[in-house]
């Protein structure tokens, strides 16, 4: 029994071994520890560094909203509507005569995280269920499969609209709208990488040695592929940012008075010379969608080098 | 499998569109009238077998047949969409091709920083930023429909404004048809054309580190030669496939765009009635699309094998 026991131990410090081998070995430019490498990289890279401040400027103002906004975010004050930009209202008013700067950091509390669950929960959901797929059973495959074909065979946004719609007017209604087209991708995705790095040297090896299945999956499958699939991700939030304002825009997504992005910017349509009411909002957004992507892009050169090149 | 999803969700279309003071007598009435009373297994097997003989079922919202409304709005939602792609896809590579060509110098920035923003802004802000600078101050376009309300539109032929007007003669008809298309197209073409900016510099960079060109280079030729004879074509592959899914992409976004630019094509359609539970409407107008969008990508494919010979085993 004891030796059995034994055997055991050591077949898993073998796997541990041939592993982490396996795994420093597939990216052989990985000298340094991982994490060390990684910082390093990015610190050479002035651009990530700005796009890092911009995101820091974005989480300390929305958190901090109700103490940097100048004004309340829903109080009107109708004999002061629609002034243009003063320095009572840096970015002038609505046509309510909502404070618009306010207005936009409350809205930042809104738009991106709403964005980043859309994006967060799908990811979740499709990798797990690609990765199940992937690994385990030839016919829930076979069912997530052609479940993915049904959704890739439309526009997203559109399918998500109808969705929506039906649903009814709410923001966790537009995000849970959102995620049900959203996650196939992932799905794919996790899938596809599972699939191909199931057929590799270092996973037979493991099997060989007779790591059980949730070992194999989380030791070796899952720490290779996740690089990938965290990086589409990053360059995928600026997609549920802006399509959780685009159900916002229409109607569809957050209800007045609160304040988000996409609203805002819908308001201002109306308003032809009135052109700060949507101007601001929609710079707000172009500031963090902006940043996010340059943080994506470099992300990508330094988490996941083979796709870079593309 | 639409079918599923528009019956799945919970609301019942007779509620939304009688109101809630409708009675019960007139809701049951509704119902009967649409065949909402039958299983949902019944109203399926209806619908597929009217499916089958090209019938979409009848809008519940304006009462016409659904292939009639669609036929009503889809020419507006094609011709703004190839405008749009025309737009991305014919400014972007160019724009990528010059970047490429200026590598690391004051060109390329610029041109990357514009793509950047590009891809960063959302299409229904550009929209309106289009709007308020080019109509509303500068007054050189239109802000919105298909043609100025003084004209009559040119007699159908294809639907399409630009090409019927072209077709009748009608010269002036024609100007103001482009006139309105050009805004809506920029504002939904601007994200891919950012993204083929991007991508074709990319691709483009590459063919430069090629054996290929540097031997092309070496016996004589300029790049400019080398880049239209050779690397052009390699570089496209990737522009080309991109294309497929930036249609899809496209479609989406004309629900926005032609939102904001009071266009009357399918997109909007498409939201209206998905606001009033339009089951038929929306069904068809979904099918309609992902037909639209799978013979885009076979499209792509051919335009892919025809680009690069290579391929031709893989058919």
């Amino acid at each position: 029994m004891l030796a059995i026991r034994d055997c055991r131990g050591i077949r898993a410090t073998c796997v541990r071994l041939v592993c982490s081998r396996m795994a420093v070995r597939s990216d052989s430019r990985r000298l340094t520890a991982p994490h060390t490498f990684v910082l390093k990289r990015f610190a050479r890279r002035p651009l990530s560094a700005l796009a890092t401040l911009a995101l820091l400027i974005w989480a300390v103002t929305s958190v901090a909203a109700p103490w940097v906004a100048p004004y309340d975010p829903i109080a009107q004050d109708i004999s002061n509507r629609l002034t243009s930009p003063s320095a009572a209202h840096l970015f002038g008013t609505d046509e309510l005569g909502r404070d618009v700067l306010s207005r936009i950091l409350y809205g930042g509390r809104i738009s991106v995280p709403a964005g980043f669950a859309v994006v967060a929960i799908s990811g979740a959901i499709g990798t797990t269920l690609g990765a199940i797929a992937g690994y385990w059973y030839r016919w829930l495959d076979d069912i997530l499969m052609r479940l993915t074909d049904f959704f890739f065979a439309f526009p997203p946004i559109i399918l998500a609209l109808a969705i929506g719609a039906a649903f009814g007017p709410a923001l966790y209604r537009s995000v849970v709208a959102l995620v049900i087209v959203w996650w196939p991708q992932y799905a794919r995705m996790s899938r596809g990488m599972v699939r191909v790095l199931k057929k590799r040297e270092f996973v037979e090896a493991a099997y060989a040695m007779g790591a059980t299945d949730w070992r194999i999956l989380m030791k070796t499958i899952v720490p290779n592929a996740i690089r990938p699939i965290f990086v589409m991700g990053v360059l995928d939030l600026s997609n549920g940012i802006v399509a959780v304002a685009i159900f916002s825009f229409l109607g569809l997504g957050v209800q007045p008075p609160t304040p988000e992005w996409g609203a805002m910017i819908a308001s201002g349509v109306a308003l032809m010379d009135k052109w700060w009411v949507s101007l601001f909002p929609g710079l707000a957004m172009v500031f963090v969608i902006m940043a996010l992507n340059l943080l994506g892009d470099d992300m990508r050169d330094v988490l996941d080098p083979q796709s870079s090149r593309r | 499998m639409i079918f599923v999803v528009t019956h799945m969700i919970p609301t019942d279309p007779a509620t939304v569109m009688l109101g809630d003071k409708a009675t019960p007598q007139v809701i049951r009435a509704f119902r009967q009238r649409w065949g909402l009373d039958r299983s949902v297994y019944e109203q399926y097997a209806l619908y597929m077998r009217n499916l089958a003989r090209g019938d979409l079922g009848v809008s519940i919202r304006s009462g016409q047949p659904v292939t009639a409304d669609i036929a009503d709005h889809l020419p507006a939602t094609v011709e703004l969409a190839v405008a749009a792609m025309l737009f991305s896809s014919i400014v972007g590579t160019s724009l990528g091709i010059c970047a490429a060509l200026t590598r690391g110098r004051w060109l390329d920035g610029i041109i990357r920083l514009t793509s950047l923003a590009g891809v960063s802004a959302p299409v229904f802000w550009t929209g309106v930023l289009l709007i308020v600078t080019l109509f509303y101050y500068l007054q050189w376009f239109p802000s919105g429909g298909r043609l100025s309300l003084t004209l009559e539109p040119p007699p159908h032929i294809t639907g399409l404004y630009t090409v019927d007007s072209l077709l009748d003669g009608n010269w002036r008809l024609f100007i103001d048809s482009v006139k309105h298309l050009i805004l809506p197209a920029i504002s939904l073409g601007a994200y891919y054309m950012a993204l083929f900016v991007r991508l074709a510099r990319s691709s483009l960079i590459e063919e430069f580190q090629t054996d290929y060109f540097r031997t092309a280079r070496a016996k004589g030729l300029t790049t400019e030669r080398v880049l239209v004879h050779h690397a052009l074509r390699n570089a496209l592959v990737p522009i080309i496939s991109y294309s497929g899914i930036a249609f899809g992409g496209l479609l989406s976004g004309a629900v926005v765009t032609e939102t904001i630019f009071s266009w009357p094509g399918l997109g909007r359609y498409a939201f209206e009635n998905a606001l009033t539970f339009d089951f038929p409407a929306i069904m068809g107008v979904t099918l309609i699309i992902g037909l639209m969008y799978v013979a885009v990508n076979f499209m792509v494919d051919v335009l892919q094998v025809v680009a690069d010979p290579r391929l031709r085993d893989t058919l």
